[in-house]
């Protein structure tokens, strides 16, 4: 594969939380090191809660530092150190460099403006086209994802458009910022199956296209499996499992990701098929169980798991480019194939 | 089974349309000539590609957006023609829920409150027994009554969507209209919200339309499924059949694309072709610019209504909207 | 037995909803250690003591007494001298403390509601003739020069002393107006509100209870920058005379300081300007602060 573009090493994020009493500090992000090279999509995977948001948050610089207290030995995006730069520093970053896709579309689009002049002005800040340029290259970003009629929507208030337009809209407008990394939380939770799977296969040409790297966070394996060409499984704020997709769900080493895999619902001719969703619900960050966080839900779990944290450590069979790595004591066997 | 009973909801031949923007003086029928009905008690399944008219529909039902034409009977009443004054009883009746369980509670309103304020406007129950409502509600819906006093985002993702099931569910209406209710929940969450839905039309015996593009969730809840595409309802069929055996081709696409978790699957067949605008809707079969089965005809004359399955036969009938099935 | 809070929304670009009632909290604590914004408040809270002591008869009571020499020098009769008049400088500069305060009060409140009102309107009848015509007003008043309106309205009502005051407000609504409408647009298609429309909730219920609550953060920052932009105008017009007709203000202190620092004599200028500077400073880091604290970013988690 190629170089890589972002390096990540030991982020973590806490957040004070108070109640009656006491202040405790809740760790939500918990010393994770990841790497993202350069035309990758990378999956993030979890339940919600995990972490997952606040990570990309962390990543972008825009956690809001009162409440929140990030730590990262280091987060290289090229040769500058995201984890150093101040806020003026971050913001020549932004959009440029590193860019973002907000889990909730609706909030992030200004219903004052008309879509197109919100788009093109993205388009003529990034790609210093002028006007008629910016709005042509729009259209084209439009039909890109999706938007048939883009003559239309252009035109259209962001109320105007369906929850699924509005959230391609943001797509398009990432994208027209042809970043080195992008980030996409959750970009197509609003999508159905058709749309979504042309939206993955255009991010998925974009980061071919324009070595566009991609962070994609999602709670759906089936999207993982879609677009992603690696995947990181996350729970409670630690990385659990990291694999290339196929290994991943071929041979699912921790039991988190195997829990995950069997409560993917279905569609069967035969007939409803029962969903086996994994028991119990996250713990809350200031409640964290000490030892494996997922040992209270594990049916693997034992006295070592509930005292000591797993490390990531590799299978030992997968001495390839890309590790297939776990944090579980006693992770489950490779599948018989 | 035979014995029919008089539908909940029925709409017929109902036009939504919305001025396109500053195009002149041409509209956009986003609800194109749609007609179904939901029986008291069932979960109506409505699927159907991003824009194709759902959540427009769900707005005309609640007189969100008056439609243009079309009849919308709630107990045979005409909610078209009523005044605001009338609406008030089907108002209490038909209650919504929204996908983002984030945005759909007052942010800056309690739980309580929230939970308080549809009863104080229908003047549901004496002033001093509203508040006990609100608590049974809540235990209804599987929440500790100390969540009363949070506010939306106190709540995790899957409380939220509870609470917003307690606020619907408080007028004790005969049918809640979910749009996207569990999209933005993941697998471990939704599939419990799913339970609690069929656990509350088991015990509290109300209808719902259940609006979802993700086929695996309505065939986990839905009786009966309908699809759409372009503001036209191409095929309603009970769930079993539909998922069985889909008599339109633009259904059994939907089916095929859903993806499987499982990398090595081959990549879901993407239908050929873009969506037309619903603007300039494609004469004829409005699927005739992407359908694999297309015929001379399609292109020119519209499929009528066609009943596979005969309402007599079954619950439910099976009706399509395709030349295939008109020889 | 608090749950992990799911869905996110961060740092979206303006206003988020989530996390808003925490932020009334969270405001607090975020100014609390803000040590400037602190500063800030301290200043205004002391004028705003003089100002309410003036208003009860405490002090400076005898601002237009003529009761000293022209121009006499700081002394134990009158701390900071005497003008041209021979009227006391320091109880002149304390009794403007209150006009400073009327003027800033009034308008900041009348414009801002001015702004909630119309701004409310045309968001929430977004796209009709409404919308239009609000829009239009604000167009016109945003284009006319402002001291030129002012003039106008001064000269239409014949020395009227409450000229100054119809004038700022008339055109201080419109900044407030345009962000208002921009956030009530945004509320309006937010599914809370499609609830409350949906349950047939009359529309004055709904801007009430679900609307105006979270457009209180916008109306807070502009009435404080307005309290701010009043002070500062009236000083100006006063200065030109279209401002304060009977009574004193640091404005007609500093108009009638232009002779007498020509004929060397500076504490007329230097009281009503060091008075000034003071509460425009204090102000500004308080209106700094309290717009950091509703800072969207802040609150957005
Ligand atoms: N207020 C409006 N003004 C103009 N056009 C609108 C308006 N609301 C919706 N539309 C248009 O109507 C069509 C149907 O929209 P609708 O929101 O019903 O889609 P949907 O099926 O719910 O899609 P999704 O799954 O993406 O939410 C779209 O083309 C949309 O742009
Ligand atoms: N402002 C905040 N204060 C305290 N805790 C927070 C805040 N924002 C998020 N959290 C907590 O951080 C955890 C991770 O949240 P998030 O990253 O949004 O999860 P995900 O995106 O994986 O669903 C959650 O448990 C959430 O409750
Ligand atoms: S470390 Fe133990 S508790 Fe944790 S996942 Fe592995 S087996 Fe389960
Ligand atoms: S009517 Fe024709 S174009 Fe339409 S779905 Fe049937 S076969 Fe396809
Ligand atoms: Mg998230
Ligand atoms: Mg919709």
């Amino acid at each position: 594969m190629s170089d890589t573009v972002l390096s990540v090493s030991r982020l973590s994020v806490s957040f004070g939380v108070k109640s009656a009493a006491t202040k405790t500090v809740a760790k939500v992000v918990d010393g994770i090191s990841f790497e993202l090279n350069a035309g990758e999509v990378l999956g993030l995977v979890g339940e919600s809660g995990c972490g997952k948001s606040i990570t990309a948050a962390a990543l972008m610089g825009l956690l809001p530092s009162p409440p929140a207290l990030m730590v990262a030995e280091h987060i290289l995006l090229g040769d500058k150190d995201l984890s150093a730069l101040d806020e003026s520093g971050l913001r020549q970053v932004r959009g440029s460099e590193i860019s973002m896709i907000f889990q909730e579309p609706l909030t992030a689009l200004d219903p004052v403006f008309k879509i197109g002049s919100q788009l093109s002005a993205v388009i003529r800040r990034h790609q210093g086209k002028d006007r008629k340029n910016a709005f042509t290259t729009a259209v084209e970003m439009l039909g890109r994802v999706g938007i048939a009629d883009a003559a239309r929507i252009m035109k259209s208030y962001p109320h105007q458009l369906s929850g699924g337009m509005r959230q391609r809209v943001m797509i398009a407008m990432a994208m027209a910022c042809r970043p080195r990394v992008l980030l996409a939380d959750e970009p197509t939770t609003a999508l159905d199956v058709t749309t979504q799977a042309q939206v993955l296969a255009r991010l998925a040409d974009l980061g071919r296209d324009s070595d566009t790297a991609i962070l994609l966070i999602t709670h759906d394996l089936g999207v993982v499996a879609q677009a992603c060409d690696r995947a990181l499984v996350m729970y409670c704020g630690r990385i659990v499992e990291q694999a290339p997709v196929a290994e991943l769900f071929a041979n699912p080493a921790h039991p988190y990701t195997a829990g995950l895999l069997a409560a993917v619902p279905h569609v069967s001719r035969e007939g409803v098929r029962p969903v086996c969703a994994i028991p119990g619900s996250v713990p809350h960050p200031a409640a964290l169980p000490a030892g494996c966080h997922f040992a209270d839900r594990c049916d693997r779990a034992d006295n070592q798991c509930r005292a000591h944290v797993p490390r990531l450590q590799s299978l030992e069979e997968s001495e390839i480019a890309q590790p297939h790595r776990h944090a579980c004591f006693h992770p489950l066997p490779k599948a018989a194939m | 089974m035979t014995a029919p009973t008089p539908p909940l909801l029925s709409i017929r031949d109902l036009l939504v349309q919305y001025p396109a923007a500053a195009s002149g003086k041409r509209t956009l029928a986003a609800v194109n000539e749609v007609s179904f009905d939901i029986q008291p008690g069932s979960i109506f399944g409505l699927v159907g590609e991003s824009g194709s008219g759902k959540t427009s529909l769900a707005h005309a039902i609640v007189q969100l957006v008056r439609p243009a034409a079309g009849k919308i009977l709630f107990h045979g009443d005409n909610l078209v023609t009523m005044k605001e004054k009338e609406l008030r009883s089907a108002r209490r009746n038909i209650q919504l829920v929204f996908q983002d369980p984030l945005v759909s509670l007052s942010p800056r309103r309690s739980i309580l409150q929230s939970l308080l304020e549809p009863l104080n406007h229908f003047r549901i129950g004496a002033s001093g027994q509203r508040r006990s409502r609100a608590m049974n509600a809540l235990e209804t819906v599987g929440l500790d009554q100390g969540v009363q006093h949070r506010y939306p985002h106190e709540l995790s993702g899957g409380q939220r969507q509870r609470a917003a099931l307690a606020r619907a569910l408080i007028t004790e209406p005969e049918l809640i209209i979910a749009d996207e209710a569990v999209s933005s929940l993941d697998v471990s969450v939704q599939a419990r919200i799913l339970e609690l839905i069929l656990h509350l039309r088991e015990k509290t015996g109300v209808a719902f339309l259940f609006i979802s593009h993700d086929l695996a969730v309505i065939q986990q809840l839905a009786d009966v499924v309908a699809v759409m595409y372009l503001g036209k309802m191409l095929e309603i069929a009970p769930a079993g059949t539909l998922f069985r055996d889909a008599a339109h081709p633009y259904t059994r696409a939907l089916l095929d694309a859903v993806p499987a978790p499982d990398p090595g699957h081959d990549k879901p067949l993407v239908l050929s072709g873009e969506p037309p605008s619903p603007l300039t809707p494609p004469s004829g079969c409005v699927f005739h610019t992407r359908c694999p089965a297309v015929m001379k005809q399609c292109e020119k004359i519209q499929p009528a209504e066609k009943h596979i399955i005969e309402p007599e036969s079954s619950p439910s009938a099976h009706l399509v909207r395709c030349h295939l099935w008109n020889s | 037995m608090i749950a992990p809070s799911a869905g996110t929304i961060i740092a979206t670009r303006r206003g988020s909803i989530a996390g808003d009632r925490a932020a009334s909290s969270r405001v607090w604590s975020s100014l609390r250690r803000d040590r400037a914004g602190l500063f800030g408040l301290a200043i205004v809270g002391l004028f705003f003591l003089v100002a309410v002591g003036v208003w009860l008869g405490w002090l400076g009571q005898g601002w237009s007494a003529a009761d000293g020499g022209r121009w006499e020098s700081a002394g134990p009769d009158h701390w900071l001298g005497t003008n041209v008049l021979g009227q006391d400088i320091f109880q002149r500069a304390v009794y403007s403390v209150r006009t400073a305060f009327e003027i800033g009060l009034l308008v900041a409140l009348l414009s801002t509601l001015l702004g909630a009102l119309l701004g409310g309107l045309s968001g929430w009848y977004s796209h009709s003739w409404v919308d239009d015509s609000i829009l239009w007003l604000k167009g016109v008043l945003d284009s006319i020069p402002f001291y030129l309106f002012v003039a106008a309205v001064a000269f239409a009502l014949q020395g009227w002393p409450w000229a100054m005051h119809l004038a700022m407000i008339a055109t201080f609504w419109t900044t407030t107006g345009r962000l208002v409408r921009g956030e009530v647009m945004r509320l309006k298609s937010r599914e809370f509100v499609l609830s409350a429309r949906a349950i047939g909730l009359p529309v004055h219920l709904i801007l009430l209870r679900h609307i105006l609550p979270n457009t209180l953060h916008i109306l807070l920052v502009q009435a404080t920058i307005a309290f701010v932009a009043a002070i500062k105008t009236e000083v100006i017009l006063s200065f030109l005379g279209l401002g304060v007709q009977d009574g004193v203000s640091w404005g007609l202190m500093l108009a009638e300081s232009t002779q007498e620092v020509l004929a060397g004599h500076f504490n007329n200028f230097l009281a009503a300007s060091l008075m000034l500077f003071l509460l425009l400073l204090g102000f500004n880091l308080l209106a700094d602060a309290m717009q950091d604290a509703f800072d969207p970013r802040q609150n957005a988690l």
